[in-house]
């Protein structure tokens, strides 16, 4: 179990996907401006990456590796698909996103209204993709894939979150008007991301 | 030659506390060839009497101490900062040094492999193609994208220049500002070596274009 709670923790803080490797900016920016909106898209990618990296792990496992058709014929001993892998996890991650989309809009359609576009980019966001290549570059197992995929998922939902409880308060401050807006949210984004590199060492 | 590696074993105890690891290489003269072995040129190499007796042991800290028994010369620099010595002998050894370094940090810059990975991802080829490219026809679309990534490249070249020269005083590997540290005045600032800097210089060329041209200023 330790070695489980130690990805867990490594994955939602030390290698925080928005904080630490400065993935899925583009929706972190955008769409932090509201709590409710920052909340929702953060569940929304947790329950993205935590459909795609496990499954996308199973089709590394069973589909694409080296050897992973052996099951067919002996004849696919030695054929590798990895290099199809690119493709494959792209296919996954936008048919998820399909399915999250379609969830939204069917019971949430307020949410749906407020994330707009950012709702079908989760489709390109780097986090969702960088799980999958992590996944496969580190070789993770398939239950160490499922924590690795609940850990950076949170983590992502916990930044955007905390960004934007910052940003709502900061409606109230007098920020120079060159700044207002995307300015001083890449200065709280990298006061936040210099206040996470405390987490780096943490082990269990 | 043997009866060479017993004194160097002396030598390097009365310099090092560690247990050394001694190697022997013989000299070699190629009678046919040069250095064409390993391109399936003709030689006809033969080893000779001669040979480079060395004994090595590993280092907690970063310091590399060189002592050499037949010039009865003692060298030492520190990793990352070497730099040529008029003995000339450290010369190769750092040389040696540096290159196992380099390939340690290659191994390093495999780890970035999920970033290429990641182009796909990258929002500036997305938002143009939905921004612009899909209403527009290809050649126009094509000045699009070269604008876009030239401008992409710009803000990156501006970020890397003002880390490169704060971080380390540098520009382009060139001293300009002499360091503290070489007996110069400028001490580098840490902060922009790590990675949140870029997000604060990014902000402040936000708010220098922003107060160039208000009209690009965001409203409450």
């Amino acid at each position: 179990m330790g070695a489980y709670a130690d990805l867990f923790v490594k994955s939602l803080f030390v290698e925080n996907m928005a904080l630490a490797l400065f993935l899925g900016m583009c929706s972190f920016l955008a769409c932090s401006k509201k709590v409710e909106t920052a909340l929702g898209l953060g569940v929304a990618v947790v329950f993205v990456q935590l459909l795609t990296v496990p499954l996308n792990n199973l089709l590394l496992r069973y589909l694409l590796a080296e050897g992973a058709l052996g099951w067919l014929s002996p004849a696919f001993a030695k054929v590798s698909l990895a290099f199809l892998s690119f493709i494959v996890f792209i296919g996954t991650i936008a048919a998820a996103t399909q399915v999250v989309e379609m969830t939204v809009e069917r019971y949430a359609p307020a949410l749906y209204a407020t994330l707009g576009v950012f709702l079908p980019l989760i489709a390109v966001n780097c986090v969702i993709l960088g799980g999958s290549l992590f996944m496969q570059e580190r070789e993770y197992t398939f239950a160490e894939s499922v924590v690795f995929a609940l850990g950076s998922g949170l983590g992502f939902a916990v930044a955007i979150v905390a960004l934007a409880g910052i940003r709502e308060k900061m409606t109230y401050s007098n920020v120079p008007g060159g700044l207002k807006g995307l300015g001083i949210t890449f200065v709280a984004t990298g006061l936040m991301s210099m206040a996470f590199m405390v987490f780096s060492g943490i082990q269990f | 030659m043997n009866a060479l590696v017993p004194v160097i074993a002396e030598k390097f105890r009365k310099h090092f506390p560690d247990k050394p690891l001694l190697v022997v290489s013989p000299g070699r003269v190629n009678l046919i060839g040069e250095h064409t072995d390993y391109n399936e040129g003709f030689v006809l190499p033969g080893a000779t009497d001669k040979a480079v007796v060395f004994a090595v042991s590993p280092r907690t800290d970063e310091v590399c101490h060189l002592v050499s028994h037949d010039y009865d010369q003692e060298f030492r620099s520190e990793i990352g900062q070497f730099h040529r010595s008029p003995l000339r002998w450290p010369d190769y050894l750092q040389g040696v040094v540096d290159q196992f370094l380099k390939a340690y940090l290659f191994e390093l810059s495999l780890e970035l492999s999920v970033f290429i990975g990641l182009i796909i991802t990258n929002c500036i080829v997305m938002g143009r193609a939905e921004g612009y490219a899909m209403a527009n026809p290809p050649w126009l679309s094509f000045l699009d994208g070269i604008g876009n990534g030239l401008g992409y490249g710009l803000v990156l070249v501006l970020v890397a220049l003002a880390r490169e020269l704060l971080g380390a005083g540098r520009v382009l590997n060139v001293q300009v500002l002499p360091l503290v540290q070489d007996g110069g005045w400028y001490e580098p600032n840490g902060l922009m070596l790590l990675a949140p800097s870029a997000l604060f210089i990014v902000a402040l060329l936000i708010w220098a274009l922003r107060t160039w041209k208000p009209a690009l200023q965001e409203k409450d």
